[in-house]
């Protein structure tokens, strides 16, 4: 038999949906079909169901094992298995109508397409609701304007390939791979067919990559810098347009975490962008160039560490969540410098190896930008949004201020006064004091910093944040970066005892604002009475109401917060 | 023979005529008034004049004065002044010699307007009153009525220069010469001995590494935030440590009811203290107090002082004066050596008292 479509699936972790997707494949209306089943080292039940698919469908279905490469990786080794005259990509979690491979693969024949290309219906799994969208506004493709105005044109999954076409092109080894070569393929590819049907049935689901936020998530923007150079030059003012009507979604609504990352990029193309035509006429997608003028955070971490090793928790969290970021270590040998302070040779001298590492941060960051990161920091990829504020620092309490984390654009005037002062004669130096005081009284008086332990944005661009960000993690989502070096058993975090009491504090503050403005708003309104029982509550009602209380109070923010306290608490008397 | 006449309204002005006249006048005959505004100024008399070092010593009646003839009143102005030879004898008790070639006065107060409305031939010389002899310009016609007035205006016209410890801090603006007063010594044996004797000094006993020097804030109706700088200072470097010297024009001794301070044992004028004290001198923690920067004006000490004036919160004149301000800074920059401190916030201060103290380690 002659294999008309080649259906490849890569298979990893899906072990509850692969069935369904394999079988909405085995329903196909065209027959002569084959599918590939690529096991990418699935460590579930998916190797099993893989090989009895095949051993029930010997004709149809082959499988391959290999160890766990990525979802491209197991996509090229399908291709490079597949005999039909026309390739297909399956997700493993997705589904296919039964009509989509017969009525793409005749609308490929009839136009002797290399691509033919359907639509998406999305299915959001959760939320129990579904949109189709349209790849394209006509069926017949025009496409330098599809590749400016069309959709979906990144998904490799609603698209059958003519399998020549294929011939010395693979996916690269990174997340995003769709992005980094469908688009592109498509502006090489001369004739494209169009069938505007929702065959492709994707199912959005929390916790998949499109939904969650990891490091290696960087990845999306090295996608993008592919797509960039090496779509057809042809059609260069196209591909810049549709990445940038793509970079602004994931700029201001998808990705927002990569916001610094898609800024750099766009300044990589800086002239592909701002000269772009189809940019200029469209005005809301135009707004993208706006991004060009903000200062951005490099992304680069300045570790100082002179005389003692940089901890593995800390490797293991940057390698984790910045897997792209310049990483810059400074040790002892930079104290030949010739434009060192005095004090800081002195500080060097006396063992005061704190002042001497924050002496060197402050300089690199000062030449460089980027962000300071003490050994004890656990920095985390929310890190990231930090990037977008020109200098930014944290309290660490109430009284002092952090410098566990803390960074800013190259040559910032704040980081350059903070440099020059050492090599005033002043107390600072004298004492060798540590860089959260001089930062702290520098704050204070030069910009009013108020020691309240609040938010605060100094002379426009100065931003100073809550304990909970760059120091203590109070589980409200804002930690950006923790103490490494204070362990707590899974479940716990570390706080010292002034920021609780200021975090509660602070709690008890927003409950009550909250409190004001619902009375603003309903003014005469009275919380509503309790119904009457028959004048007698039961035991079991009083029971269920007790249960409620416990429970509200267990899911509490502050109770959370607190329960190593009460654990310590509860030692003590013992 | 040359001949003066000092007149002298607190201690930082008898030390300065004492020092100047056996300096500048070994020889020469020389009358001191010393006047009621400065507290126990009957008993200084007595011992003043046992020491010969003055012809004449007398006792000045000037507060009187200055409550009933307001300066800034054309009225009480005129009145004063044309009563002014009454005044002026009831004010001083006995007759002035009928000339003199100098007359060294510290304040534009009604006495030293007076004589100079009297004297014709002498030339006035206006002595040091503190920093406020550095910026503030006292015959400027729009400060007071006084300034107006054509007798008033006398003193000023007669006055040859304006005697500081620092002549190059000066910034009055006023057009007045300012030359150098002699400073005080501590190998001045002499000097030593006649101010201990004038003051009856006794070495105080227990004073505490780190004292507060505090001023007349409340007495002149100031409110500010100086007993919370106490406590901070306090709790910086340890209750043992710390002690507060109280204003004697401010009567009740607030810091030690509120138990910021144990009593001290410090009733000797400051510098006269600081001229006798060689070692274990404490470091002085002050708002602004003229005392902690007459150590390094007229001894030329470089001590451990902590000025809080950028920290303090009531509404006095360095805050309202851009001049007063730009003298602290210019005195900070210039003069005031490498233990002078002026924290910017109160956690500044607390690293720069436990630096003092010898917490850092170094």
């Amino acid at each position: 038999m002659e294999i008309k479509v080649s259906v490849i699936i890569p298979v990893y972790e899906v072990e509850p949906f692969l069935e369904r997707a394999v079988d909405s494949v085995l329903a196909q209306t065209l027959e002569e079909k084959e599918i590939i089943l690529v096991d990418d080292g699935s460590p579930d039940g998916c190797p099993a169901i893989c090989d009895r698919y095949a051993q029930e469908y010997p004709q149809t279905v082959r499988v391959i094992h290999q160890e766990n490469q990525g979802l491209g990786m197991a996509r090229n080794a399908g291709a490079a298995l597949a005999r039909g005259e026309y390739i297909a990509f399956l997700d493993s979690d997705d589904t296919v109508e039964p009509e989509m491979y017969q009525t793409l693969y005749e609308k490929a024949l009839e136009g002797d397409c290399d691509l033919v290309m359907c639509d998406v219906r999305i299915r959001y799994v959760e939320e129990n609701r579904e949109v189709e969208v349209a790849s394209y506004s006509r069926e017949e493709v025009d496409l330098g304007d599809y590749i400016a105005h069309g959709n979906n044109i990144t998904y490799s999954v609603n698209k059958l390939f003519r399998r020549s076409l294929w011939e010395g092109i693979r996916y690269e080894k990174m997340l995003f791979e769709d992005i980094a070569l469908i688009p592109a393929l498509v502006t090489r590819t001369h004739k494209i067919g169009y069938v505007p049907r929702a065959f492709y049935n994707y199912y959005r689901r929390g916790g998949t990559i499109s939904t969650s936020q990891t490091g290696q998530m960087v990845d999306i923007v090295r996608a993008f810098r592919t797509f960039l150079t090496t779509c057809d030059p042809l059609y260069k003012e196209e591909a810049v347009y549709a990445a940038a009507r793509q970079l602004l979604w994931n700029m201001t609504q998808s990705r927002t975490l990569f916001l610094p990352d898609f800024i750099g990029l766009l300044r990589e193309f800086e002239a592909d962008f701002r000269l772009n035509p189809y940019l200029k006429q469209d005005p809301a997608t135009g707004k993208v160039l706006d991004f060009l003028d903000r200062p951005v955070v490099p992304q680069r971490f300045i570790l100082a560490h002179c005389r003692r090793p940089l901890p593995p928790e800390l490797e293991k969290a940057l390698e984790e969540n910045f897997p792209a970021a310049q990483r810059v270590e400074l040790e002892e040998d930079l104290l030949s410098r010739e434009d060192l302070p005095e004090n800081v040779g002195q500080a060097a001298k006396l063992g005061r190896w704190q002042y001497v590492e924050e002496y060197l941060s402050l300089k690199e960051l000062w030449e460089r930008g980027g962000i300071v990161l003490a050994p004890e920091a656990c920095p985390r990829l929310t890190l990231n949004a930090r990037r977008m504020e020109p200098v930014f620092f944290g309290f660490e309490n109430t009284q002092e201020l952090t410098t566990l984390c803390f960074g800013a654009v190259p040559r910032h005037y704040v980081v350059q006064a903070l440099l020059q002062s050492y090599g005033e004669d002043h107390i600072y130096n004298r004492a060798f004091l540590p860089l959260a005081d001089r930062l702290r009284d520098f704050l204070i008086t030069r910009f009013g910093l108020n020691m309240t332990g609040k938010r605060q944005v100094l002379a426009g661009e100065v931003t100073v944040h809550l304990p909970s960000v760059l120091a203590y993690d109070l589980h409200d989502g804002d930690n950006c970066c923790k103490r490494g070096d204070l362990p707590a058993p899974e479940g716990f975090e570390v706080v010292s005892g002034e920021v609780l009491a200021f975090w509660s504090q602070r709690l008890l503050e927003n409950w009550n604002l909250y409190k004001a403005e619902r009375k603003k708003k309903a003014p005469g309104k009275k919380p509503p009475a309790p119904k009457a029982g028959g004048g007698t509550i039961s035991q079991a009602q009083l029971e269920e109401e007790r249960r409620k209380v416990a429970a509200l109070y267990e899911e509490s923010t502050s109770w959370k917060v607190t329960r190593p306290l009460r654990a310590i608490a509860r030692l003590w008397k013992k | 023979m040359e001949s003066a006449l000092f007149l002298v309204n607190s201690v930082y002005h008898l030390l300065t005529a004492v020092n100047l006249k056996r300096r500048l006048l070994p020889q020469g005959e020389a009358d001191l008034v010393v006047t009621n505004l400065l507290p126990g100024a009957g008993d200084l008399v007595s011992r003043l004049e046992e020491t010969g070092l003055f012809r004449r010593v007398i006792l000045g009646q000037s507060k009187e004065l200055a409550e009933q003839y307001p300066m800034n009143r054309e009225e009480a102005v005129s009145r004063c002044l044309d009563q002014r030879e009454t005044l002026l004898r009831w004010s001083l008790g006995e007759e002035l010699s009928p000339v003199y070639d100098r007359v060294f006065f510290p304040n534009f107060d009604w006495l030293s307007r007076l004589l100079a409305c009297r004297y014709d031939a002498p030339e006035f010389y206006w002595m040091e009153d503190g920093f406020s002899s550095y910026v503030i310009d006292y015959a400027r016609p729009d400060r007071a009525a006084v300034n107006r007035h054509p007798l008033g205006r006398q003193l000023r016209a007669k006055t040859r220069a304006a005697l500081l410890y620092e002549p190059r801090l000066a910034m009055r603006g006023d057009g007045l010469a300012s030359l150098p007063l002699p400073k005080l010594s501590r190998e001045d044996q002499g000097l030593r001995e006649v101010l201990n004797f004038v003051f009856q000094y006794r070495t105080p006993r227990d004073l505490p590494p780190v004292l507060f020097l505090e001023q007349s804030f409340r007495a002149e109706n100031i409110r500010g935030n100086d007993l919370e700088l106490m406590e901070l200072c306090r709790q910086a470097v340890g209750p043992g440590n710390f002690g507060v010297k109280p204003h004697p024009r401010n009567g009740e001794n607030l810091p030690q009811s509120l138990g910021l301070t144990r009593k001290l044992d410090l009733s000797v004028p400051w510098e006269l203290f600081l001229l006798n004290q060689e070692e274990h001198v404490p470091t002085v923690v002050t708002v602004c107090s003229n005392a902690a920067l007459s150590g390094r004006l007229c001894l030329g000490l470089d001590l451990p002082t902590v000025m809080l004036y950028k920290l303090y919160t009531g509404r006095v004149l360095w805050k309202e004066d851009p001049v007063l301000l730009r003298y602290l800074e210019a005195f900070r920059r210039q003069f005031a050596g490498k233990h002078y401190y002026v924290p910017q916030t109160v956690f500044e201060l607390g690293s720069v008292l436990k630096y003092l103290g010898g917490q850092y380690g170094d």
